[in-house]
């Protein structure tokens, strides 16, 4: 069984069709990417299975779940984080309190134990710690660990929040665009640390890029999308020669 | 009813009161989530009189004295077992926000302020963190509220009024939204504001060889003024001012203007909703 399976979803805002009759899974333990031009559909792809919109007909599943049965505030629970195109970090919080705020899914406490700050309130936030600090060495935050997020140039950010969405101990990490705007520098530090999000980690990435290099050295297989349709699915290099890939980016040639 | 179990009682009534105005509340954002509460507060006002059997109407309630393990509390009578009471509460009551805070709750208050969509791709279930807010919030004022009718001795419809929210308002604004200590500098501000002010009229006064200046509305005045004069500048308030020059002098010769710039712009994904 696949860990997430779109089965003919579309989407359609007034007269606009977002998502036309969308299939595709995601295996376990692979990096899958999508790609296509600008206004295809790939952050819309997000945005629904992190149940912001919901679909017009169609299925999500993910690990054997209906996600469509799941309220926005539920999926995180089921093992999906996600980053933003354009960062959504809590701006007027440090780098750690961001942090642990993406180990909330895993909360045992109430608002009883966490006034009086109990024994099992304590045990909780020194675990929390724990997993954050382990996320800040992975990634090298160390430096920014407890500088407010609104003082921190764009390139931090971006690895902020993925720290943040592997705060949660996903199964499945949704990366939107995670080397726009990034250095070249920066985008050679995304692609590892992908790598041993997926290796070492063992989590399964979802991710929408355009930087192609970034795309053909981290994963395994590639959707183009244009329209909202499905342009092709295979392993990078196939889709990059597929004649409608070329079509879509580059026009037909005449 | 003793003293120990209607205090504690004030707090859960008022909190279940804020879960029942939250639930209408939760679609409203900034100034009309403001123009709600504050027509709540003046319908208050109508519903204490007409809830006459219970609150005493216009004519009000009396208090006198209550007792606690022994010792007699009394505003007249023994004010240092008032204030030793107050402080108290507000000790307990600031170590409780303290704690809460540095737990997921309070995290997920953060959260819900800052960001609405990634509060909720992290798990985070806005309807009932706002309602959380709004409970926790009511709860302490009934503290409050409990404390000041012991402070007044008497009190009607008109002793709550609406008044008393702006100044609390102003407190907050003046002191830092969002912050423990703002609430702190905000309160000792407008505290000692009036005093301050009786005193520098009569200076005033004394300079052009008169007495006292008596302009009627000036305290309002000045009140206002400074109101706006923070909005305007400093809207992060006196606790603002306070982290800016730390961060100032942290980062020197980094410190950027903008650091602290609350963003809202159209790009933000927020446009989903």
């Amino acid at each position: 069984m696949s860990l997430l399976e779109f089965e003919n979803v579309t989407l359609k805002f007034g007269g606009l069709t977002a998502v036309n009759d969308l299939s595709f899974s995601v295996e376990e333990g692979e990096v899958f990417a999508i790609v296509g031009p600008n206004g295809a559909g790939k952050s819309t792809v997000f945005n629904l299975i992190s149940r912001f919109y919901d679909p017009f007909a169609g299925q999500i599943r993910f690990d054997g779940h209906d996600l469509l049965q799941v309220k926005p505030s539920g999926v995180a629970a089921y093992g999906v984080a996600r980053t933003f195109q354009n960062i959504e970090l809590f701006e007027h919080a440090t780098v750690l309190q961001n942090l642990l705020v993406g180990r909330h899914r895993h909360r045992r406490t109430n608002l009883l134990s966490e006034v009086f700050f109990t024994r099992s309130a304590r045990r909780q936030e020194l675990e929390n710690r724990e997993k954050v600090e382990e996320i800040i060495d992975f990634l090298d935050l160390q430096a920014y660990r407890d500088k407010m997020i609104a003082g921190l140039p764009y390139g931090v950010r971006k690895v902020v929040e993925v720290a943040r969405a592997l705060a949660t101990d996903p199964k499945l990490l949704l990366l939107d665009e995670p080397a726009s705007g990034l250095s070249v520098e920066e985008t050679t530090d995304m692609r590892w640390w992908i790598d041993d999000i997926r290796r070492q980690m063992g989590i399964t990435v979802l991710m929408v890029e355009h930087d192609m290099g970034l795309v053909s050295g981290v994963s395994d297989r590639v959707l183009a999308m244009a329209d909202g349709a499905k342009l092709a699915l295979g392993t990078p290099a196939q889709v990059q020669s597929h004649p409608a890939v070329v079509e879509a980016y580059l026009g037909k040639a005449s | 009813m003793p003293f120990l179990v209607a205090f504690p009682l004030a707090g859960i009534l008022t909190g279940i009161a804020g879960v029942t105005v939250a639930i209408p509340a939760l679609r409203l954002h900034g100034i009309y989530l403001a123009i709600f509460t504050l027509a709540l507060s003046i319908l208050m006002d109508d519903l204490i009189v007409l809830a006459e059997p219970i609150t005493g109407g216009v004519a009000g309630k009396y208090m006198g004295g209550v007792e606690i393990f022994g010792h007699l509390v009394d505003r007249w009578g023994t004010p240092e077992q008032f204030f030793w009471l107050v402080l108290a509460v507000t000790v307990l009551v600031t170590l409780g926000y303290i704690n809460l805070l540095r737990t997921p709750l309070g995290r997920s208050f953060i959260a819900v302020r800052d960001s609405e969509v990634s509060a909720q791709a992290m798990g985070i279930d806005i309807a009932r963190t706002k309602t959380v807010s709004f409970a926790l919030s009511c709860a302490v004022t009934g503290w409050a509220g409990a404390l000041m009718g012991l402070y007044a001795g008497a009190f009607n419809n008109e002793s709550f009024s609406v008044v008393i929210s702006i100044q609390l308002l102003m407190m907050i604004v003046i002191g830092g939204l969002g912050s423990i200590h703002g609430a702190f500098l905000g309160a000792i501000i407008i505290g000692f504001l009036p005093q301050f002010l009786s005193i520098a009229k009569e200076n005033v006064g004394a300079l052009f060889g008169g007495s006292t200046v008596a302009i009627p509305g000036l305290e309002f005045g000045i009140f206002g003024m400074i109101l706006i004069g923070f909005i305007l500048f400093e809207p992060m308030g006196i606790y603002g001012r306070w982290l800016k020059i730390r961060t100032w002098f942290e980062l020197f010769p980094f410190y950027r203007k903008d650091m602290f710039k609350r963003q809202k712009s159209y790009l933000k994904t927020e446009r989903l909703r």
